[in-house]
Formats: C-alpha cells, sequence, structure tokens
C-alpha cells in the first residue's frame, strides 16, 4: 500500500490511541523519518494527521482503494477526529500529554502496550476507557461471572456506601441542612473507622 | 519443614499417572491468579514493594492446613540446579525460576497444589490432578484461594472480576489445562494440526510441553482456555472438559484405526522404539521424548503390560536435564547427559518384555491367520 503522506510505497506501520480510539497510519520510510517517528516520544499520529490533511486530499482516496489492509487503514478510521480538532487551533497534544498516567503506582499507558502488562489493581481505574476495546477482544465478555472474594466485594460496597453519604452530606449543606448534615457526617466517620480497621 | 531431597524422591501420583486412566490425558491443571489490593504487581514493583508484598503473603500461605510439611522456600534460597528440576515437575513456573529476592515457592506435601509468591502475579496457585478432572483440580485451589481471601485483600472489581498483571487473566484469573498424549494422530498426518487448528479457532490454546512458547516434544501437547473473563469457573471449565473429551476421542479413535489400517508399521515403530531405548548409548532429549512416546502409545494397545504407561511417565519426568545432572550429583556436559540418559532408560526398561513378534501378529492380524503362520 501507498504512503499516507506522499506516493511512495508504505514501509512503517503506526497504531497510536488517541484519545481512546486506536488511529493507523502507514507511511514510506522518508516520511516517517521526517515526523519523528523513529524517536516513538517525540512524535503523535495526530500532528501528522494533520499536516497530511494540507496535502491534497485525493491522495487520500488512494489509501482506501489499496486493496489488502483496506479494513485496517480506511479513511474514516483515519479521519475520524477531523471535526474534534478546532479550526485553527494548532496546538496538537504531544504523546506525553496524551499518555494516561496511573497516579497510584506511576505506570503508563505506552509501558501497557510496550510490555502488555499493567502496573498496579489502580492502573484498571486509570486505563479503563483506552482499554476497554482490548478487553473486548481478548474475552468472551466484558462482565465478570464465577467467584468473588467476600472481603473485597464488603470493601467494595463499603466505598459506595462512603461515596454515597458524602454525596448526601454535600446536598444537606448546599440545603442548610445542618441536623442532617452532622447525622450524615458521623455515619461516615464511622464507616471510614470500619474501612481502616479492616485494612 | 519437607527438604528437597524428600520433594524428590517421592515425585507425586500425577506425576506417574498412578490409579488413573491417563493413556491420553496425562493431567489436569487449574491455575488461579490473585493480587493484593494497593501493590504494585511484582513486574513493576521495586524491590523493596516486593519484598513487602512477600511479607504481607508468605504468613497466610503458611499457615494453611494443607501446606503443613510442605516445601516452602524463597526462590533465594534454591540452586539453579533445585529451581530447574522444579521447573521439570511443573511445580514452578520457569518465569519463577528465574527470579530471587522477594520471590517465594511453596509445594504441599503431596504435590498436588502449588502457590507462587511473586511471579507475575502476587499470587499464582495451581492444582494438578492426574487423567482428566479439572473439577477434582478446582475444587481443592478453591478452598485455598477462600481460605487465603479471608487474611488478604484481593484486589478485585465487580466488573473486570479479579484485577491481574497481565488483561489476559482478568475476572476469573483461572487458566485450566490438560496436558495430552496424542501419538495417532501425529502418526496420521494432517489429523493433528486439523484437530489442534479447530482446537485454537474455538478460542482455546494449545501449547508445548512447558507452556507458552514451548515446543511440542513426544507429541505431548497442552490444551487450555484462553478468554478468563465473562465466563465463571464451572462454565470455562464444562467448555474445555468438552473440547477435551471430543480430542480424546479423536486420538483413541485415530489409535484403533492406526492398528487396523496400518498394523505392520504400529509394530514396526514401537518395535524400533524398544529397540533403540534397550540398546542406545547415547540419546538426547527429543530422540527420547519421541521415542518413549511410542512405547507409551504401544502400552495403551497392547504390546506392553500396562504399567510401561506409568514407567514412561517416571521417564520423561527423569531424563530431563535438571534430573539428570541431580542424579549425577554434578553439572554435566550436554554429551554426558545423553550418556546418563540412556543408561537410565536402559535400567528402566529391563523390567518389560520386548514385543514379542508373536503376540503382535496374533492381536492384529485375527482375518489374516496364515500369514501369521507363515511369518512364525
Amino acid at each position: 500500500m501507498k504512503c499516507n503522506i506522499c506516493e511512495e510505497t508504505a514501509t512503517v506501520f503506526l497504531e497510536q490511541l488517541v484519545d481512546g480510539k486506536v488511529k493507523k497510519m502507514a507511511l514510506c520510510s522518508a516520511c516517517a523519518e521526517q515526523h519523528g517517528v523513529a524517536h516513538p516520544q517525540n512524535f503523535s499520529l495526530d500532528a501528522i494527521f494533520q499536516s497530511s490533511m494540507k496535502n491534497d486530499s485525493s491522495d487520500q482516496d488512494d489509501v482506501s482503494d489499496d486493496g489488502s489492509q483496506e479494513d485496517d487503514f480506511s479513511e474514516e478510521e483515519m479521519f475520524d477526529d477531523e471535526g474534534a480538532q478546532g479550526e485553527g487551533d494548532h496546538h496538537l497534544p504531544s504523546v506525553a500529554e496524551m499518555d494516561l498516567v496511573c497516579d497510584q503506582c506511576g505506570f503508563t499507558i505506552t509501558e501497557l502496550r510496550k510490555l502488555g502488562r499493567l502496573g498496579c489493581p489502580e492502573c484498571y481505574g486509570s486505563f479503563r476507557v483506552a482499554m476497554a476495546p482490548m478487553l473486548e477482544s481478548m474475552h468472551k465478555g466484558v462482565k465478570h461471572e464465577g467467584k468473588a472474594p467476600e472481603g473485597s466485594l464488603s470493601r467494595i460496597r463499603q466505598v459506595e456506601q462512603l461515596k454515597q453519604l458524602e454525596s448526601e452530606l454535600g446536598k444537606a449543606i448546599e440545603r442548610e441542612a445542618y441536623e442532617d448534615a452532622v447525622k450524615l457526617r458521623d455515619e461516615i466517620r464511622v464507616l471510614k473507622t470500619e474501612m481502616e480497621a479492616v485494612s | 519443614m519437607m527438604r528437597f531431597k524428600t520433594l524428590v524422591k517421592h515425585p507425586a501420583d500425577w506425576m506417574t499417572g498412578k490409579n488413573t486412566d491417563n493413556a491420553v490425558v496425562l493431567t489436569s491443571r487449574i491455575r488461579l491468579a490473585r493480587n493484593i489490593q494497593g501493590a504494585v504487581f511484582p513486574g513493576w514493583a521495586k524491590k523493596a514493594q516486593r519484598c513487602e508484598a512477600l511479607e504481607a503473603i508468605r504468613p497466610a500461605v503458611d499457615a494453611l492446613g494443607v501446606m503443613s510439611k510442605g516445601f516452602s522456600r524463597e526462590l533465594n534460597d534454591l540452586t539453579s540446579l533445585q529451581k530447574q528440576v522444579l521447573v521439570e515437575r511443573h511445580l514452578i513456573s520457569r518465569e519463577q525460576a528465574a527470579r530471587g529476592e522477594g520471590c517465594a515457592m511453596v509445594v504441599d506435601r503431596k504435590q498436588g497444589l502449588s502457590l507462587m509468591i511473586n511471579e507475575e502475579d502476587h499470587l499464582r496457585m495451581q492444582s494438578i490432578r492426574a487423567g482428566l478432572d479439572l473439577s477434582g483440580a478446582y475444587e481443592p485451589l478453591q478452598q485455598v484461594d477462600s481460605e487465603l481471601e479471608k487474611q488478604l485483600d484481593f484486589a478485585f472489581d465487580a466488573q473486570l472480576g479479579y484485577l491481574t498483571a497481565c488483561p489476559t487473566n482478568l475476572g476469573t484469573g483461572m487458566r485450566a489445562s490438560a496436558m495430552l498424549h496424542l501419538p495417532a494422530l501425529a502418526l496420521s498426518g494432517e489429523h493433528l494440526t486439523q484437530t489442534l487448528q479447530a482446537v485454537s479457532k474455538i478460542g482455546l490454546a494449545v501449547r508445548g510441553l512447558f507452556g507458552e512458547g514451548t515446543e511440542s516434544l513426544g507429541h505431548l501437547f497442552q490444551i487450555s482456555n484462553q478468554s478468563t473473563l465473562g465466563q465463571s469457573e464451572q462454565a470455562i471449565m464444562r467448555h474445555l472438559e468438552k473440547v477435551l473429551q471430543q480430542v480424546v476421542n479423536h486420538e483413541k479413535n485415530a489409535r484403533l484405526k492406526l492398528l487396523e489400517d496400518k498394523p505392520g508399521m504400529v509394530a514396526d515403530k514401537i518395535g524400533r522404539a524398544y529397540g533403540l531405548l534397550s540398546y542406545a548409548q547415547m540419546i538426547d532429549s527429543k530422540e527420547a521424548f519421541d521415542l518413549i512416546s511410542l512405547l507409551r502409545l504401544g502400552a495403551d494397545v497392547g504390546y506392553f503390560e500396562k504399567p510401561m504407561i506409568s514407567a514412561c511417565d517416571a521417564l520423561l519426568m527423569n531424563i530431563q536435564p535438571g534430573h539428570l545432572q541431580l542424579r549425577a550429583g554434578e553439572e554435566l556436559e550436554p554429551e554426558k547427559r545423553d550418556e546418563i540418559r540412556a543408561e537410565i532408560i536402559r535400567e528402566k526398561l529391563q523390567s518389560f518384555p520386548a514385543p514379542a513378534k508373536g503376540i503382535t501378529y496374533k492381536t492384529l492380524s485375527d482375518e489374516d491367520g496364515q500369514q501369521t503362520f507363515m511369518d512364525s
């Protein structure tokens, strides 16, 4: 297939996660070099999409006409973010800015793609949206069935209960129902001590 | 505490297939992956974090009733040869054998249950049974899991299930697998490839003797579930068991068909395997595995007495490099290993008479009695 930017034969095939969507691109080695693909930390597929769009758009038609990998490299997919980029907005997110980081352990989604593994259990929360398509293709379902640990379940219930109480407390304060608020505050205090005692 | 010597001297029943029909399915294995809430996964953890996790997990594991009088060691306290022997016995993974500080393994005295601390996940627990018996392997493991979760706070998410270092293990964290011996399918040409391809098409994984990325030796294959999220443990086991049963039937039919269509070829292969193994002075692992595989097949179809199957299984374990060197008490060059391997095999086969020509022809050529008469 042809390079997405010029007419040369593409030799570099890229995939990058941009705002939770997988973007794909095919480039010839010259264009790849020019866009700094050799230094993965410093390039952004989005930036290349932008610059390639400045070229004659008829070039792009060749991409989807080109047989074999048509599905993987369809035009719609590559430019589905076109509308989202504000007109005249030339600030493009760098890879560093786009890279998701787990605030619990410092693991990044780039490392996940490199290693195929995560840093800590919290990473699943941090990368949930970005990982969803990956999990879907990996497993027969997306919702856990089967055994669940009693201890963790009660912890999950407690966390949910705490969230619930805290939001009620916020509402109570808002409507100046201070008696309710005091009650809620005490309940929260009890629940928190319980949770700490367990862990 | 159990000594390494004791562990090596008394292989588990599942390793030698005692008292079980294991002609096609040698073993059934269940593995569960668990992690500690709030702790960094072992692969991403700094040494201090890893040691901290070990300190939190190990007391709970050692306190398990089933693990009393078991074998419990930090990987640091094992020699590389000991680790290799444990890998060859499928008690620890290759990955775990490569680890050291902050990593540990615990095996129960009967060696049916083994736990690895700080492998890819904080806890990898496995249970093995002889023959096709997935639920028999799952039940004791499930109890250990329930026991541990009273002490340890396992990372769990209502949507994603047990949270694991690799997303491929999410959900149940369970890998159920069986080790199969498929010599007849292999001898009947395309059948093996077709069967294994069909198996992988329905979402199961096919691997060699030591799991991921290992080649198949001696016509031994592992088949396991690929998906761990979205199905309960029971559903995964049911599905796998159904497929395994079909593969077993394929293999059994292939054995019958081979004997019917090409009795001469089968007799020749098994006879040659016996001859080579009985007289070889040097033999490498691959050749030994392939020939022992034929003896194992021979025992199942009547060329040898049944105890030959468990003798073969013992050999398959004892002729591996770690076991050879442990027996010799020193590190050995490959050439020397080949000599000792041949010696061990010759010794073992002495108690099994050669497949007698008369016997094989009598059993195999009922319709062709005249030829039998002329040949003998």
